[in-house]
């Protein structure tokens, strides 16, 4: 699809991660810095550990949603629904991937099998520009809660670089707007997040 | 402070359905009201949070019709209202709908419909413009959250200026995007007024109604004149193609122009005023265009106006949309779709991608979350109800119950439908109706059908889940809740409605739940469970109740364990049927009140171990409560060379160490095994063999079976599935040993043991009749033609003699020469009165022959009682009540004859201390007496058929007995193997059948070319599995086993058909439900495939529940079959 300017994230997860959170404050970032932007988000049917989508688009954009092969961002929360979104990911896509599965139930009871993780990476990786892996749930347990996954994913969104907004925009809404007992974990998980990406940019 | 309330303009990242909010506070709201519902919700849940800070008047309204009538109620009274619901909820508000556009309103009355194409969280995507042209009601509809703020305000002026209600049309595109909101100051809000009665308006009966449409018309007319100047309508682009659009479409439709440059090539109407049309803007728009494309979602109602302009205004121009097939009728558009239909008709390249292709994908649907006591009261209903009854769910988060693994829910329209269809189905079909409704649905509208099907007497069940809330819209509290107005009770309603059977369960306790349900569904006419248990989130975020700390885990000691140990399970297929079977058996023995901890799990059932064959008995007595009698019969043919035989023959060993026999009666075992026997058809017998046959790993290694009675054929049976070649030599002319000349034919139809025979041969082994040990072959020529090995099981087939006076006479035979003569022919009649020397079955069924070949009378003597007869009991029974009379205590001493009779002189005996075998002992008395007779059978026992010189190097007991290994059945001739009754003397058929078993693992051992490969036997250890401590099961309901049909007694004596006809099979799987489970099983996955937590998960084989997501319900611990689910006391630290 034609460039425009404009910077569209996807986002995907399974409910329960924090994914919504984390589209909204990137919607947040992107008005603390002057930025117009579209947050939509499904609400509904899609908790209670279901698939949990959701777009940010930044730069002018009107619309809600964003059209096949024409994400430049893909933050998934986890590996299978990074697979998932695949459809709306193109060579210009950058990838920022959590490899940390969340087997559905399905799987479970043996109604299907879950892809090996590396295989499904290298899909995506064969799919998009770039492709940063991290287990996010890891970093988010390192940093003192595993519920911070959604901060951690956000550090590396801004490790990236891809956004138009200040990286320090985007920690700031992160450690600012939750309340004072998260603040310093959300902290380092952000930092944590951000470091590793920042490191396998500077590995090439 | 909210920043909703910000009184200072400003701009905030909003939700549309904040944006919403923040509009109609500043245009003054004092009253709201509505029904939550997706993508509606957050417009009531932000009011709820915020009324009290704001002023306003806020209510949760039980339904959307009572809803907008309050509302419809304040803003005539004079207060600006807004009342907001999904689109099916206009729906249920349509009636007051039609009708507030005729009676008006004074203050400003903006209703909020919330539609969603795509059906992202809906039963439908109906297209709620159609209700703005059915009620005569002007819209709006915006594109942006901003645009929403500032409709949200003109729809207030322009419903104060008209006095009617103006509908506010978003879909879940607008309600749930988010973006930069520019607010106005705050205004004034006014929650109090007062309502001036005026009957030619507000009451509108058909006089006042007829004068009040043409208001309506009129009024559509001045809305009219409004739109046609409303800025909110926007015009852009200089071309002359035209473009027309609204709601959320219309951003797709800009974002194109502007990334294609095609502002000099279109001309874009965006209207936000979508009804009554401004058909001033939309001519202008005609005449300025030479083509237009309609861009909206669902139905083509902007697409029809506009070829209705053209022909108005009398230029046609060529109109693009759903009907050119651009759009389609269904779902929601994106981007995609609008930027393909302007590429296509203004001929530009989007370069448009095709989206990555994937591979089939796991599903990831939403499931009842960890902790929901939806699923426990569905489990709980599925435990007493099965799969019998019709499952009518309804609208809420238990609709999710529809999915694997619950499985519940075949019908539901909308709102409150389960308790009204429950009627029409009750009506008109056979099966039970059951029910499911949450309390929020009640509320809304299942009380109405309630009513009705009390009033209409329907035979139905409706289960209230009462978790307190509304859960699937985010918790919205209810009538029900107790949260805020007055606490409203469920179960009075449905006792005032005229219930008469109503019930309430905590779904967390099972024990009593199934229990309560039970007696419940036992009842007729129309049913009412209430289930009562807080959401958990809700009770966690709202009622501020904690739980305790506690997370579950698996104990892999119990979990997925057989008592063979790994190499010993049975490796059949889980069964969800299974699972649950053996579930609702372990919920029956926990304890009544439902403390404590559940009586531990034996990893040998008594049955098992008390089985010389060690059969799963509790796995196939499952499978049949399960209904899986095909599983069932694998189970018992793993381990069974002749089970048509043996469920006819058994002594049954497994039913009198049964537990159930502490409380009432033991399972009728050995009956629900011929069921499950006789139920086998020809063909499924052939695809077993094909089936079996496929299995075996041929080693090409040669054993012979001499002899083939019970234990031969065991030991040819277990050696074949092992892999080896086998050939049985049998001296008589059939196989079967006294199988086939010693049992006769009431007890043993000669078709059961066919049966057998034709399985054993269809496995391979070859069965060389005719062939007498000694006399036609010697060991050495087996050895010579290549056997590695022989097992000898020859038997005893010669009766023992009593050794006293007399017994050489004509007329006195022992029971093996008589059961031989009867059962192979050559002793057809027998006349005047047969008394039969003994106790064992030999006697029995000595005694019961000779009834049937004529005699008068039979008459039983035996030296000690009834009590210790090694006979089976229920055969001494049938004999007696087929006219056998027992003479006990009496052992004959001489027999004399004298004028053709006979005389037996007999002494009386009495019972002294307890001999080696526990049976109290037989002592000579002083008294004599005789007894006269026409014919003897001595069936005291038997001798060996061979002459101990027969078997070089083999040792024999004083008996004659051969010596054996006890563990392996080898002799001390390396060469032989020995079992059966030359072994173990006279003994069941299934002891034959376990020595064979025996010999066949010994041969294994000794011939295998790895025999540390050889799985060792596990179930021989009978000496450890007896050490187990006895399952104790509390408070079972008394239920007493049942009885199989039999012949009348006066009837079976006059023919040799079997007595006993067998189980029906609803009288087999009643009683394989009596089974209380003692045992573990490794084949089981009842935790995932009936319950479903989302906390468990497997891997590496192995079931495990995830701290994190684990909610610490507890209810697991009741579901699992095994018993393997314990507490972790503390999450903190101390983990037990």
């Amino acid at each position: 699809m034609k460039a425009d300017g404009a910077t569209r994230i996807y986002l995907c997860g399974v409910g329960g991660q924090g994914s919504l959170t984390a589209s909204r404050l990137l919607g947040e970032a992107a008005i603390l810095d002057d930025m117009p932007v579209t947050v939509s988000e499904v609400h509904g049917m899609s908790q209670r550990g279901g698939i949990v989508e959701s777009t940010v688009l930044m730069g002018g954009p009107k619309s809600p949603l964003i059209g096949k092969n024409d994400a430049d961002v893909l933050l998934a929360f986890e590996p299978l629904e990074a697979l998932r979104a695949l459809p709306y990911c193109a060579a210009k896509t950058v990838a920022v991937v959590n490899t940390h599965p969340i087997v559905p139930f399905t799987v479970t009871m043996g109604q299907a099998e879950y892809p090996d993780v590396e295989s499904m990476l290298e899909k995506v990786r064969g799919s998009v520009g770039r492709l940063y892996a991290l287990d996010a749930t890891q970093l988010a347990e390192e940093a003192g809660n595993a519920q911070a996954v959604n901060a951690v994913m956000l550090g590396a969104l801004a490790g990236a670089n891809v956004l138009p907004l200040d990286g320090e925009t985007v920690r700031r809404i992160v450690t600012e707007t939750v309340p004072a007992k998260f603040r310093a974990t959300n902290e380092k998980a952000f930092s944590l997040g951000q470091a590793e990406i920042q490191r396998q940019l500077a590995d090439g | 402070m909210n920043p909703l309330l910000s009184a200072e303009p400003t701009v905030r990242l909003l939700l549309g359905n904040e944006a919403i909010v923040r509009g109609a506070l500043e245009a003054g709201l004092g009253f709201f009201s509505t029904y939550p519902g997706t993508p509606s919700s957050e417009i009531g849940d932000t009011f709820f949070r915020i009324h009290q800070e704001a002023g306003v008047s806020f209510e949760y309204s039980v339904n959307e019709k009572v809803a907008l009538e309050v509302a419809g109620a304040a803003a005539a009274a004079g207060v600006r209202t807004m009342v907001a619901m999904k689109h099916v909820g206009v729906n249920v508000a349509a009636d007051p709908l039609m009708t507030l556009a005729y009676i008006g309103v004074r203050a400003g009355l903006v209703l909020v419909s919330a539609d969603d194409p795509g059906c992202h969280s809906s039963q439908n995507e109906q297209d709620n413009r159609h209700y703005a042209r059915l009620g005569k009601l002007p819209m709006f509809e915006p594109t942006t959250p901003q645009d929403a703020y500032e409709a949200v305000k003109a729809a207030f002026e322009l419903s104060e200026k008209l006095e009617m209600p103006v509908i506010l049309r978003t879909t879940t595109r607008v309600s749930h995007t988010r973006s930069a909101v520019r607010f106005g100051a705050l205004g004034e809000r006014k929650t109090k007024g007062e309502f001036a009665p005026d009957r030619r308006r507000f009451t509108p009966v058909p006089a006042v109604a007829r004068l009040r449409h043409p208001v309506v018309e009129q009024n559509m007319i001045a809305a009219e004149e409004q739109f046609n100047e409303s800025p909110l309508n926007r015009t852009y682009g200089t071309g002359t193609f035209g473009v027309l659009t609204s709601g959320v479409a219309a951003c797709y439709v800009e974002d194109a122009v502007v990334r294609f440059a095609l502002d000099d090539k279109v001309r874009v109407l965006q209207l936000a005023t979508t009804w009554p049309l401004p058909r001033k803007v939309l001519a202008e728009f005609v005449a300025q265009v030479d083509a237009a494309l309609v861009v909206e979602e669902l139905d083509p109602l902007l697409e029809n106006e506009l070829r209705a302009t053209c022909s108005r205004t009398g230029k046609l121009i060529p109109v693009y949309g759903k009907e050119s097939g651009h759009f389609s009728l269904l779902g929601e558009l994106g981007p995609d779709q609008v930027t393909h239909a302007l590429a296509d008709l203004l001929g530009f390249d989007a370069e448009e991608g095709a989206g990555a292709a994937l591979p089939a994908l796991p599903a990831r649907p939403p499931i009842l979350c960890p902790g929901c006591p939806h699923r426990a009261t569905y489990y709980a209903v599925k435990l007493v109800a099965g799969d019998a009854p019709l499952y009518l769910s309804d609208i809420g988060c238990y609709t999710l119950g529809f999915l694997p693994p619950i499985g519940v829910g075949d019908y539901f329209i909308c709102m409150g439908s389960s308790a009204s269809s429950a009627g029409g189905f009750a009506a008109t079909g056979d099966k039970p109706v059951i029910s499911f409704i949450g309390d929020s649905t009640f509320f809304h509208s299942g009380m109405t059908g309630l009513v009705n099907s009390v009033h209409n007497r329907r035979d139905m069940t409706l289960v209230v889940l009462d978790n307190r809330t509304t859960g699937m819209t985010g918790h919205q509290p209810n009538p029900g809740s107790g949260v805020r107005g007055e606490t409203i009770d469920i179960e009075r309603i449905a006792r005032a409605a005229g219930v008469e059977h109503i019930a309430a369960i905590d779904p967390l306790n099972f024990k009593e739940s199934t229990m309560v349900i039970r007696n419940l569904l036992a009842q007729s006419g129309p049913k009412v469970l209430i289930s009562r248990s807080p959401c958990p989130l809700f009770a966690r975020k709202q009622l501020g109740q904690k739980r305790e700390a506690a997370y579950y885990r698996v104990d892999h000691n119990l979990c997925r364990v057989c008592g063979r140990g790994e190499d010993g399970q049975c490796g059949l297929e889980t069964n969800k049927d299974y699972g649950l079977s053996r579930s609702r058996a372990r919920i029956a023995a926990l304890p009544e009140n439902g403390e404590g901890r559940a009586p531990q799990k034996m990893k040998h059932p008594p049955c098992e171990t008390a089985c010389p064959l060690g059969l799963c008995v509790q796995g196939y007595i499952e499978h049949v409560a399960a209904g899986n009698i095909e599983i069932a019969r694998a189970l018992i043919r793993q381990r069974l060379a002749l089970p048509h035989t043996i469920c006819r023959v058994c002594t049954h060993p497994c039913e009198a160490a049964c537990v159930r026999g502490d409380i009432d009666e033991p399972l009728a075992i050995n009956k629900i095994k011929r069921f499950v026997m006789d139920a086998e058809t020809d063909d499924e017998r052939q695809t077993y063999i094909a089936w079996q046959r496929n299995l075996i790993e041929e080693n090409g290694k040669r054993v012979a079976v001499i002899g083939g009675g019970p234990a031969g054929l065991g030991c040819a049976f277990d050696l074949r599935l092992r892999g080896y070649e086998v050939t049985i030599f049998e001296a008589e002319d059939a196989a079967g040993g006294m199988c086939g000349y010693g049992i006769p034919r009431h007890r043993l139809p000669r078709a059961a043991l066919a049966k057998d025979l034709a399985v054993i041969e269809g496995l391979g082994v070859a069965i060389e009749t005719g062939r007498r040990f000694g006399a036609d072959f010697t060991l050495n020529e087996l050895r010579e033609c290549g056997f590695a090995a022989a097992f000898v099981s020859v038997g005893m087939t010669r009766g023992l003699r009593l050794g006293i006076e007399g017994e050489t006479l004509p007329r006195v035979q022992d029971a093996m020469h008589f059961l031989r003569q009867v059962n192979l022919g050559g002793l057809d009649e027998l006349a005047g009165h047969v008394v039969v020397v003994g106790g064992g079955n030999a006697a029995i069924d000595a005694a019961r022959c000779a009834l049937r070949l004529g005699a008068n009378a039979v008459t039983i003597l035996y030296r000690r009682t009834h009590l210790e007869m090694p006979a089976i009991a229920e055969e001494v029974e049938a004999a007696q009540a087929e006219g056998v009379k027992l003479v006990e205590l009496s052992t004959p001493e001489s027999i004399e004859e004298k004028n053709g009779r006979l005389t037996l002189i007999c002494r009386r005996m009495k019972l002294g201390e307890p001999d080696d075998d526990g049976r109290r002992k037989p002592l000579p008395s002083e008294q004599t007496f005789t007894v006269p007779a026409d014919h003897v059978v001595v069936a005291i026992g038997q001798q060996p058929s061979l002459a101990p010189e027969a078997l070089p190097l083999v040792e024999c007991d004083r008996w004659g007995r051969l010596r054996v290994e006890r563990d392996t059945g080898a002799t001390d001739n390396p060469f032989l193997f020995a079992g059966g009754d030359a072994v173990t003397g006279p003994a069941s058929v299934a002891e034959a059948l376990q020595s064979g078993k025996v010999a066949a693992y010994g041969i294994d051992r000794q011939l295998a070319t790895h025999p540390e490969s050889v799985a060792v036997e596990a179930w021989r250890d009978i000496e450890a599995m007896g050490k187990e401590k006895r399952y104790e099961p509390q408070a079972v309901e008394v239920q007493l086993r049942r009885a199989a049909p039999a012949l009348d007694p006066a009837e079976a004596v006059h023919s040799w058909d079997e007595v006993e006809s067998g189980f029906t099979p609803a009288d087999a799987i009643a009683e394989a439900k009596r089974c209380l489970a003692c045992g573990l099983c490794a084949c089981c996955d009842n935790c995932l495939s009936n319950f479903g937590c989302p906390a468990f998960y497997r891997q590496d084989g192995q079931v495990h529940i995830d701290p994190i997501l684990c909610d610490g319900c507890g209810t697991c611990v009741q579901v699992c079959p095994n018993g393997a689910i314990v507490p972790v006391r503390d999450l903190s630290g101390g983990v037990s």
